[in-house]
């Protein structure tokens, strides 16, 4: 049986700003077990993000308010705990990497001192000599080339991919048990992206690290993840193996983001199914399901009351008024249902 | 015979000094034929922004020539001239943030080519040219007297497309339009873009890094890595059938929404190899050109 | 985990009708229409140390204008009384020509405001057209011009102060004139550095392919946008010059008897210190209260301004 690493149970985190008080997460509930990868996918304003940095506590109070729920990690729970506990939990048992390399690097620190910093800190090693082997090590572990000689090197004398490697390293370092990686590849060209990929999924294998990717690529998710959680207006809408979301989604939104892009494997002239509109505002957030006013197969219930989650299998979970029992039978899109009996019939293309 | 609206031949734009030049643009040429889109498509510092922008005049070139509708773009004598391909000729870039004058409002920003040009001075008609822009590109009239930070990053871009669309040109530029937004708000975008180009006769030169994307909405692909176009022909042809192998590289590195597909996804890596001095651009097959030497290419057939 | 599949059987069947989108509601904008400045203006007034500042400085500038008007003296006027400490009739005392000390103070306030306020507009009117001008244009223009200024600051200030005070004749128009000569300069780098990060942006590269010319981009584009800076600058130099003012009167070089500058006053009270001390104090204190209260508001507008801190 698998070992439980990270429990979120029904988290909410609001923002005092001049405006009002936005909801960025209105009751999220995930799970995370030692050894997978749990993508989480949304786009602006989802709260992907907010949830993320959540995680390790690193949402400034104010203006943020941890409203509700619990963050439970290896049984845990970190939202009681005070910054000087989180400190010995951050960088250690937890770390982060973030989207932009340019500035996740000290500018004016040599790259290798920057990973002895965080060894040094969580008492990882005997010495300062010790700690500058480790380093070494960890250097070529994340595919740095010559790593005796780059861990002398500034980050700006690093291209943006051998950046991002570094910023790996240092979260590598103190060995830690989760890894929440927000948008890592998000600034990188697409043949960098695959290297820090394939880099990351061997790390998972050689050290059963857990992985939370937060991205809004579809085609990344697909790469990385063993389950996925599609997060709109603050709330996780569709949760389940990356399989049961690909290949058997439930939840409009996720229809409408599987649509959006194109279907390489049918070429038409079709114009894209694009979800009309923009998210609604967190400030007041919509009393009934919240991506109802975009969704042309909304129901008369979504505007009043916001849907349970439903479950779909084991796995598989969606939080649509279109599961109950009662509700009419509705097919998939067809450009939808069109792209996934290619995905599943047909191979690879190139 | 379809008639090609731009003729680039041979541009080069060298930044830097003389003795140590960066060659954003190291000699490319191509044309685009009216009503087509043609898609540019490289990794970041291949100079497909450069290029863009060196066609529509933001940059003085280095040397080369840029033929649009038969004429030289550099060689025009008189404002007047000058002014015409302003309005011919037009740019949507990619920043929704960064590209709109954020002290003015969206009425103000959509007029401004006006401004220039001394158009539509009254009022009125001005009111009801703005009007009906806003309403092509999905927008409400009543957005006119808002600030640009009152909108979403797809409402902005939308004001951007509206604005390079104000003088009614006949060739736009996007520069990497979508690249910034969601990706819903991406779809929303591009089918706008696709629709207006069929209401309005536009031709495109579309510069992106999204292969996805530039595939499905480009009639042609332009392949660049580090200054120079290294493969060019039908967007299905360079998806379904590439040649060089930097395209074939790049087109096995890029992530499907599909996890079987990408279980079994093979990365193709590529060694960089400067090209030889003598590479010219061959024509592989019909329409489909390499920039390579006859030996590299007879190698890689 | 809470994820239970709890759900309520006893639905009514209509509720399960698809009605559809409602575009109206996906597509809104916020309610609230701010503008820019009015953005400003909220977060400078949740600063309290500048309002503190505007209120001393309205005040300072109120009791300027109205004081001698309501006075029962002039500011040059002999009421008898020499060297009398602060009383009833004469709130801040008088001096050794026996001028009431109360209305000299305010006299001084219009004098240093009106000093400050002429400086701040000639270092405007030059500096930002010099700065904008060099900054666009860019090349040997900008080479050219940034030079010039270098060369004028590279001159000790004081030094080009005292010498064209020597050379013209002491007063208000000449030591305006002194202080703007090399003033303008710090506006003019300012100006120019915030149109060398403006010009890049994509906004003005979207004119520029529109066909707007150089002196649309200044005017539409490049000084609105360079606004805030511009203020705030102006708003600091305006303390700098009352400051300097005072200093250069309190050596001898300011306004002339019988005007009364604070700097004159100060000078005059320095002598009396042991015997008046209220001579040296009230001028000292609301040159320091001028001086706090601009750079307390030139602060705020900074802070306000800074759109890193927006939302």
């Amino acid at each position: 049986m698998k070992k439980k690493i990270l429990e979120v149970n029904d988290l909410h985190i609001h923002f005092k700003t001049y405006a009002g008080i936005v909801q960025a997460v209105r009751g999220v509930n995930f799970e995370l077990y030692e050894g997978e990868t749990l993508a989480i996918v949304g786009e602006s304003g989802s709260g992907k993000s907010v949830t993320s940095n959540a995680l390790m506590k690193l949402i400034p109070e104010p203006p943020g308010i941890y409203a509700k729920g619990e963050i439970k990690f290896n049984g845990r729970d970190l939202i009681p705990l005070s910054e000087k506990e989180m400190l010995s939990i951050r960088g250690n048992e937890v770390a982060m990497i973030f989207q932009d390399p340019m500035t996740a690097l000290n500018p004016t620190m040599r790259i290798g001192k920057q990973i002895m910093e965080v060894l040094l800190k969580h008492k990882k090693v005997a010495s300062k000599g010790a700690a500058k082997t480790r380093s070494i090590e960890l250097l070529n572990q994340v595919g740095i080339p010559f790593p005796e000689k780059r861990f002398a090197s500034y980050p700006h004398e690093l291209s943006g991919g051998m950046r991002q490697r570094v910023v790996i390293a240092i979260a590598l370092a103190a060995d830690p048990k989760l890894l929440i990686a927000d948008e890592p590849t998000t600034a990188l060209d697409v043949t960098i992206q695959a290297q820090i990929l394939e880099l990351m999924k061997d790390i998972q294998k050689s050290s059963n690290t857990s992985i939370i990717f937060i991205t809004h690529d579809l085609g990344v998710v697909a790469n990385v993840a063993d389950r996925v959680a599609v997060m709109y207006a603050g709330q996780i809408v569709e949760y389940g193996t990356v399989e049961d979301i690909f290949y058997n989604p439930k939840h409009p939104y996720t229809w409408g983001l599987l649509g959006s892009m194109p279907d390489l494997n049918n070429s038409t002239d079709e114009l894209l199914r694009a979800i009309p509109g923009s998210p609604p505002n967190l400030i007041n957030p919509p009393t009934g399901c919240a991506f109802a006013p975009r969704n042309e197969l909304a129901l008369a219930i979504d505007y009043e009351e916001e849907p349970p989650m439903f479950q779909v299998s084991d796995t598989h979970f969606a939080k649509t008024w279109l599961l109950h029992p009662n509700a009419p039978k509705i097919p998939l899109p067809e450009a939808v249902a069109r792209r996934i009996e290619s995905a599943k019939g047909g191979t690879a293309n190139a | 015979m379809r008639k090609k609206i731009l003729e680039v031949k041979g541009l080069k734009q060298y930044f830097g000094t003389a003795k140590e030049p960066i060659k954003a643009v190291d000699g490319i040429s191509f044309d685009v034929y009216e009503g087509e889109t043609l898609g540019l498509v490289g990794e970041s510092g291949c100079g497909k922004s450069t290029t863009g922008r060196s066609i529509i005049r933001l940059y003085d070139i280095t040397e080369g020539e840029i033929l649009f509708n038969q004429k030289n773009v550099n060689s025009y004598s008189s404002r007047k001239e000058s002014m015409q391909f302003n309005r011919e000729m037009q740019m949507i870039f990619q920043d929704p943030y960064a590209s709109l004058n954020p002290r003015m409002t969206a009425g103000e920003i959509i007029a401004e080519g006006y401004d220039i040009h001394g158009l539509h001075k009254n009022k009125k008609a001005r009111q009801e040219k703005i009007g009906e822009l806003l309403e092509s590109v999905g927008l409400n009239r009543e957005h006119a007297n808002r600030y640009a930070h009152e909108f979403s990053g797809g409402q902005r871009q939308r004001i951007g497309i509206a604005r390079a669309l104000s003088l009614d040109p006949s060739f736009i530029i996007a520069d990497e339009p979508i690249s910034a937004l969601d990706v819903s708000i991406q779809a929303q975008v591009v089918n706008l873009l696709k629709q207006l180009q069929k209401e309005r006769g536009l031709t495109y030169l579309f510069i992106a890094h999204d292969l996805s994307m530039v595939k499905y909405i480009s009639d042609r692909i332009a392949v660049m890595y580090r200054g120079k176009i290294l493969e060019l022909g039908d967007a299905d042809e360079i998806y379904n059938n590439p040649i060089h192998p930097y395209t074939k590289s790049l087109l096995s590195a890029v992530p499907q929404p599909n996890p079987e597909y990408e279980r079994k996804r093979v990365r193709i890596p590529y060694k960089h190899e400067e090209t030889p001095e003598n590479a010219e651009t061959l024509e592989a097959r019909p329409g489909h050109f390499v920039f390579a030497t006859k030996q590299q290419l007879a190698s890689w057939l | 985990m809470t994820l239970e599949n709890k759900y309520n059987d006893q639905i009514a069947p209509e509720r399960f009708e698809i009605v559809g989108a409602r575009p109206s509601d996906a597509d809104s904008l916020n309610k609230k229409q701010i503008s820019f400045w009015q953005e400003v203006m909220y977060r400078f007034s949740h600063n309290k140390l500048a309002i503190i500042g505007l209120i001393i400085l309205a005040f300072i500038t109120i009791m300027g204008i109205f004081a001698p008007m309501f006075s029962s003296w002039t500011y040059e006027e002999n009421t008898g009384l020499y060297n009398t400490a602060p009383s009833a009739a004469h709130w801040f005392g008088t001096d050794d020509l026996a001028r009431d000390l109360f209305v000299r103070v305010w006299i001084g306030a219009r004098i240093s405001l009106f000093i400050g306020l002429a400086a701040a507009v000639i270092d405007l009117i030059i500096g930002v057209l010099w700065g904008s001008i060099s900054g666009l244009l860019g090349g040997r223009v900008d080479n050219i011009m940034m030079r010039i200024a270098d060369v004028l600051t590279a001159i000790p200030y004081l030094l080009v102060v005292i010498i064209l005070l020597v050379v013209m004749e002491k007063g208000l128009i000449p030591m305006i004139i002194a202080l703007s000569f090399t003033g303008w300069v710090n506006m003019a780098r300012i100006v120019r550095a915030e149109v060398l990060s403006i010009k890049s942006r994509e906004f003005v590269l979207a004119s520029r392919t529109l066909g707007a010319g150089t002196w649309h981009l200044i005017k539409r584009h490049l000084i609105p946008n360079a606004m805030g800076a511009i203020l705030v600058t102006m708003t600091l130099t305006i303390p700098a010059a009352i400051f300097t003012e005072s200093f250069l009167s309190y050596i001898g070089l300011g306004v002339q008897q019988p005007l009364a500058s604070w700097g004159t006053m100060a000078s005059e009270g320095n002598k009396a210190i042991q015997s008046a001390p209220w001579r040296l104090m009230f001028p000292a204190l609301f040159i320091s209260l001028t001086i706090f209260a601009f750079n307390a508001v030139g602060d705020g507008l900074r802070d306000a301004l800074d759109p890193k801190l927006r939302k």
